[in-house]
């Protein structure tokens, strides 16, 4: 079981910091092909003519339920909810984080262990038995991953926004060992 | 005046100052178009891109026609796609500032409006004129290019509906204050549930087509907020494949999806939207 540190935070003045733009997420339901053939049979796929992009909860993963009403619940928290007069968890810090289990959402998960950051933040953490792979996200909204390998190496950076691609490849790198 | 118009003049469809709608989509089916290319996207971008300057390569939607009796029930079937030069695509000509987008592959033609900003919902005659409009630039497109007239085998009228957190629901359970199909929970052992969904469907008499009626807890992935998404689509045959028979399939789907609404949604939400009549 991995311990993870907490991330170096970066100057406040941290060139590059930018923000995760959303991209494309996936969603809809694969029909199992022995089924009596109805055209769009079930009403929980998305109608398939709409321009808009919604992650339909009837069709998301338990992890992906979980952890939204996980943020949900952390961005009610009160200022000085660590006793030490912190922040509350700030609402850039709050939309990014379901920003990014969005675009996370048709990816191979387990549930993220996700806390409040003293000063406005919140951190998402996932393990498996090899590795482990944590996100902070800032008050800002921007976002730092920190990857420990098995033997004990880190790497740490931050996700810019025109990366989306490599924030599904920090969770798929956590199950491909 | 028609029948279909000659009904609503004396049961005028209900109306609200503030619809929760947030988008429309007007679309017929018909079948592939015979010698139609990829050439012909692009030719066809040309004709219309003042209007609809940029264009998206997307995947491809199935087929989706309404059956009844015996035709219903079908066996399961395996599509093939052989590829014969041509990919199967679907093409968007989009117009973001003005909400609208254009839908176009071999065998779909789709007319979208979306809500911009707080800009007010356009209305269905101005959606229904949108939809003409382009169709008619697509037929006239097909005529100069000598290609065959579609062959149309199924009309869709689709709204789609998003109720906000906070705006008269909180929690998944809530719900049942959206919509009249669920009914309030007893609540004394399970707790409040995670997800709930309705999913409905009414044939529209007789056999003209159906309306499906769903609504589902989602997020929403421009803003990131939680909402409710009330969808209905009407989908039946039209008359023929003339456009007046196209439009008129669409006034009997319209009047299905408001007056359906009307009826799956509550009294206290029909507040809240600032019902008319």
């Amino acid at each position: 079981m991995f311990r993870l540190r907490g991330l170096r935070r970066p100057s406040p003045n941290a060139p590059g910091e930018v923000k995760v733009k959303p991209g494309k997420a996936v969603h809809g339901i694969m029909r199992s092909a022995t089924d009596l053939f109805e055209p769009w049979s079930s009403a929980f796929d998305l109608p398939p003519v709409q321009w808009g992009e919604v992650i339909s909860y009837t069709a998301a993963p338990d992890w992906f339920l979980s952890s939204v009403n996980t943020v949900m619940a952390l961005s009610k928290l009160p200022p000085g909810w660590d006793s030490y007069g912190s922040e509350p968890v700030s609402g850039e810090a709050s939309t990014q984080a379901l920003r990014v289990l969005s675009l996370l959402s048709g990816q191979r998960s387990t549930t993220p262990h996700i806390g409040p950051v003293a000063g406005g933040g919140l951190q998402m953490e996932w393990t498996n038995d090899h590795r482990a792979l944590e996100l902070e996200v800032r008050p800002d909204g921007s976002v730092e991953f920190l990857r420990v390998y098995d033997d004990d190496r880190m790497e740490e950076g931050q996700i810019a926004p025109d990366r989306v691609d490599y924030l599904r490849q920090q969770v798929s790198w956590l199950y491909s060992a | 005046m028609g029948l279909e118009e000659a009904k609503i003049a004396a049961h005028p469809l209900p109306d609200f100052d503030r619809p929760p709608v947030i988008e429309t989509a007007l679309s017929v089916e018909f079948a592939p178009l015979a010698r139609w290319t990829g050439a012909d996207f692009g030719l066809f971008f040309h004709e219309i891109m003042a209007d609809y300057p940029i264009a998206e390569v997307q995947a491809p939607i199935a087929s989706a026609v309404e059956r009844f009796g015996q035709e219903r029930w079908v066996k399961p079937q395996i599509e093939i796609q052989v590829f014969t030069g041509e990919p199967l695509v679907r093409y968007w000509f989009k117009n973001e500032p003005e909400g609208k987008l254009l839908q176009l592959q071999r065998d779909r033609f789709i007319h979208n409006w979306q809500r911009v900003g707080n800009r007010p919902y356009p209305r269905y005659p101005q959606t229904r004129e949108m939809f003409a409009s382009a169709w008619s630039r697509f037929l006239a497109y097909l005529q100069a290019r000598q290609l065959d007239s579609p062959v149309v085998s199924q009309c869709e009228v689709t709204y789609v509906n998003q109720i906000a957190r906070g705006e008269g629901w909180d929690v998944p359970g809530d719900a049942a204050k959206v919509t009249p199909l669920l009914g309030t929970l007893p609540g004394q052992f399970l707790p409040s549930p995670e997800v709930l969904a309705v999913d409905a469907r009414y044939v529209i008499p007789p056999e003209r087509g159906r309306l499906r009626v769903a609504l589902q807890p989602a997020l929403r992935t421009t803003d990131q907020k939680e909402i409710l998404q009330l969808q209905l689509t009407a989908r039946g045959s039209p008359k023929s494949s003339s456009t007046e028979d196209i439009l008129g399939w669409f006034d009997l789907g319209h009047e299905w999806v408001v007056r359906g609404f009307v009826e799956v949604t509550s009294p206290s939400m029909h507040a809240r939207w600032g019902r008319v009549h």
